[in-house]
């Protein structure tokens, strides 16, 4: 589970003749990740491609010009058996009959926005009750024509010398050349914008209407085209799909050579084979063919340049959907542990705590399943994954919202018990809805225990923080013994920062930080260095165990990693508070729905109560379910990504390089690649 | 610390103050990384899921007024 799939390196060598017959075998088997060959590396050449190469891609590249002209991205391919014949040629014919009703469509398409770009132009025109000729042709006049934003009546205090046309939002003035200039002035300063006057001549309403005309024609054309397209795409687009996959086999392929190392009469390829199948897969290589198969000896990973074996992660299928999460921010290293073990719990509970509600969290357990099933037979891709880590994360939300918090769709279980709070505040399930006694009382109330929230949230930064320097410790012991030591300082560290925090948070009895200090660090000895003005008293001294662990802790780092890393100790500080960020949410999100429902409560549904008002009652459950909505999405994002980030970014960066390669066998391609 | 009767006022500025500037800078750290990263997924729209925690990494800064706001406010 903390380990991939180990990997061998397998060295396979032949004679050239059989080159071809390798590759299919290789291609069926699905087992090994080849390693490329370099150019000229150990005094060996690449190979070179197979001879159909060329004429396949050459015959791919026509097919996915036709396929984005067909948009055939989510097409299903046909059977196999319909690649039969000569493919070349079918596909040479379609793609004659295609670009051809392709570059008519262009081409109508390109005549349309011409036309529309007239029938613009053309329509205001339409409306004055001139002909085109009329606009032109004056020697001692000028013409302005355009939009007018209001009515301009008062043209007489610029001259008397011109005539105008007026149609809605529309005017035409002819003036005298003298007058032309104050006129222009005139128009512009009431929001006048000049229009250009269409060539031709005629009257407008004509030219609309047979410009109008001509539009319809060639749309009509425009159909007959798409129509003919989506024939072609019904009869041909499984086809098209298979053939493409069939040539992208092809060319993968008749390519591999270049992959592989060749000498005068033999070829080698180099590859990685997890350890369990290589026993048989070279059994039926060695078999089946006159072909050498062996185990490389592979250098270990302390030693440089140490080789690294492509990583296949293996976890059980209900946490597998993280691994998605993990490859996003970098596939571990064949020698570190896999954290996607750490993150599958890690990622739920971060979410469950910040969306804190048994509403929410039952909603997304059941929409959840409910995607599921009916993805059943979609491939894993990032949605359906995503969909399992929130059905977890649902799933922890729940149980918080049930035993800590003691709420469901924002509203409490019981009424919280302060005296003094308004009607809205004490709304709750026990009393007001269900009017039966729910036997879960909260834990930590949200709202009024902040502190208590972002003491539990400090302790989940240690208990994620310390795993992650544990894993950190792993990893560098079979590497580098002194860098572990200085993992091992980081946790002391962190430590002594814990120790003393929750000292700091346990000073008042009822606390949830009294009960971590005197139930779960109840073993720390008490007596310590007094520090009042941090607020450290005599009663609640900074234990010098604490301080004991700090002083070695940074000894130990500074011994193994060097000076400049004590200024990071502060920002193991931030990445500790940055988990406040727990409490945060919850909080923020809590207020957002107690203020809404309140609103909803006091305007709609209380009068509902008190006199029965139906419409109160209908506007109030409509808004609840509003507000209900708003606050489930937004707390599924805000959760989601904030425990992304305190894993990646908090979390990762103590421990994990994330630089491994993903292992990919010759002969398997994902759907992405296609 | 001790607050003396009549002083609750000024702690209480404090704290929003705090939540303020916090707030402001979260907000303007945040202004960069949003406008570069919708750039970034134009471009590539499949590193939408690299992008996202990005974006967030500035809000730390306001976790951090946050928790000063409430110890400010309850403990102090």
């Amino acid at each position: 589970m903390l380990r991939p799939v180990p990997m061998t390196r397998a060295l396979i060598v032949g004679p050239r003749d059989e080159l071809e017959a390798t590759i299919e075998r290789l291609y069926d088997l699905k087992l090994l990740h080849i390693v490329d060959h370099k150019e000229g590396e150990e005094g060996l050449e690449i190979g070179k491609p197979l001879l159909k190469a060329s004429e396949a891609s050459e015959i791919l590249v026509k097919l996915r010009s036709l396929a984005s002209v067909l948009q055939l991205e989510d097409a299903e391919p046909a059977a196999e058996t319909g690649l039969t014949g000569d493919l070349r040629q079918k596909i040479l014919s379609l793609e004659l009959n295609i670009s051809e009703e392709d570059t008519s469509k262009k081409k109508i398409q390109s005549l349309l926005a011409d036309l529309d770009r007239k029938i613009e132009e053309m329509t205001p025109f339409a409306e004055l009750p001139l002909a085109l000729q009329d606009y032109r042709g004056y020697e001692r006049l000028e013409v302005f024509v355009g939009k007018a934003p209001r009515d301009i009546d008062d043209l007489d205090t610029v001259t008397t010398e011109y005539e105008a046309f007026a149609a809605p939002g529309l005017l035409a003035v002819f003036v005298v050349k003298a007058a032309a200039s104050a006129m222009r002035e005139f128009l512009a300063q009431r929001g006048f914008t000049n229009l250009p006057i269409p060539a031709g001549e005629g009257r407008p309403g004509d030219l609309l209407a047979d410009l109008r005309a001509e539009k319809v024609r060639w749309e009509a054309r425009s159909k007959e085209i798409e129509e003919r397209l989506t024939t072609l795409r019904e009869r041909y687009a499984g086809f098209l799909v298979a053939a493409r996959a069939h040539l992208e086999t092809q060319v993968e392929k008749a390519e591999a050579p270049l992959r592989f190392a060749v000498t005068d009469h033999t070829f080698l390829v180099d590859g990685w084979v997890p350890t369990a199948v290589f026993p048989e897969m070279k059994g039926r290589l060695e078999r089946e063919s006159h072909l050498l198969v062996s185990e490389l000896e592979v250098a270990a990973a302390h030693e440089e340049p140490a080789v690294e074996p492509p990583v296949e992660l293996r976890n059980p299928r209900p946490i597998r959907p993280f691994e998605m999460l993990i490859h996003m921010f970098g596939t571990p290293s064949y020698h570190e542990l896999d954290p996607t073990l750490v993150f599958s719990l890690a990622f739920p509970v971060m979410f469950g705590i910040m969306v804190g509600d048994l509403g929410y969290g039952a909603v997304w357990v059941v929409y959840g399943l409910w995607l599921l099933r009916r993805w059943k037979d979609k491939p894993w891709g990032f949605w359906k994954n995503l969909t399992v880590a929130f059905v977890w994360g649902g799933l922890w939300a729940s149980v918080f919202g049930a035993f800590v918090f003691g709420e469901a769709f924002g509203i409490p279980f019981h009424a919280p018990d302060i005296v003094g709070i308004s009607r809205a505040e004490a709304f709750n399930w026990s009393d007001d809805i269900l009017h039966v006694s729910i036997p879960l009382f909260p834990f930590l109330e949200k709202l009024h225990q902040v502190t208590d929230f972002i003491v539990l949230s400090l302790a989940i930064a240690y208990l994620h923080l310390s795993v992650g320097f544990a894993f950190g410790v792993v990893n560098e012991a079979r590497h580098n013994p002194k860098h572990a030591i200085g993992k091992v300082g980081w946790l002391l560290i962190l430590t002594g920062l814990f120790i003393a925090i929750m000292d700091r948070a346990g000073r008042w009895h009822g606390t949830l930080g009294y009960a971590i200090w005197n139930g779960l660090l109840g073993w720390v000895p008490r007596t310590g260095l007094v520090q009042a003005s941090f607020g450290f008293s005599a009663a609640n001294p900074i234990p010098y165990l604490a301080l004991a662990m700090l002083g070695v802790g940074v000894v130990l780092m500074l011994a193994t990693e060097g000076f400049l890393h004590i200024m990071e100790v502060f920002g193991l500080l931030a990445n500790v508070v940055s988990y406040a960020r727990l409490a945060g949410i919850g909080v923020a999100e809590e207020t957002v729905i107690f203020a809404l429902n309140s609103l909803i409560l006091t305007s709609f549904l209380f009068p509902w109560i008190d006199s029965g008002n139906v419409v109160g009652l209908v506007l109030g459950l409509v808004f609840v379910g509003l507000a209900n909505f708003l606050l489930f999405v937004l707390s599924t994002i805000s959760g989601a990504i904030q425990s992304v980030r305190l894993n990646y970014v908090e979390f990762f960066l103590k421990f994990y390089k994330g630089s491994g390669t993903r292992f990919r066998p010759f002969g398997l391609r994902t759907k992405a690649e296609v | 610390m001790v607050v003396s009767a009549g002083q609750e006022g000024l702690v209480a500025m404090a704290a929003a103050l705090t939540v303020l500037g916090t707030g402001i800078a979260t907000a303007w750290a945040e202004k960069g990384i949003g406008a570069a990263s919708v750039g970034a997924i134009a471009e590539k729209p499949e590193l939408f899921g690299r992008v996202l925690p990005l974006v967030v990494i500035p809000e730390t800064i306001v976790i951090f007024g946050l928790v000063i706001a409430f110890s400010l406010l309850s403990n102090l």
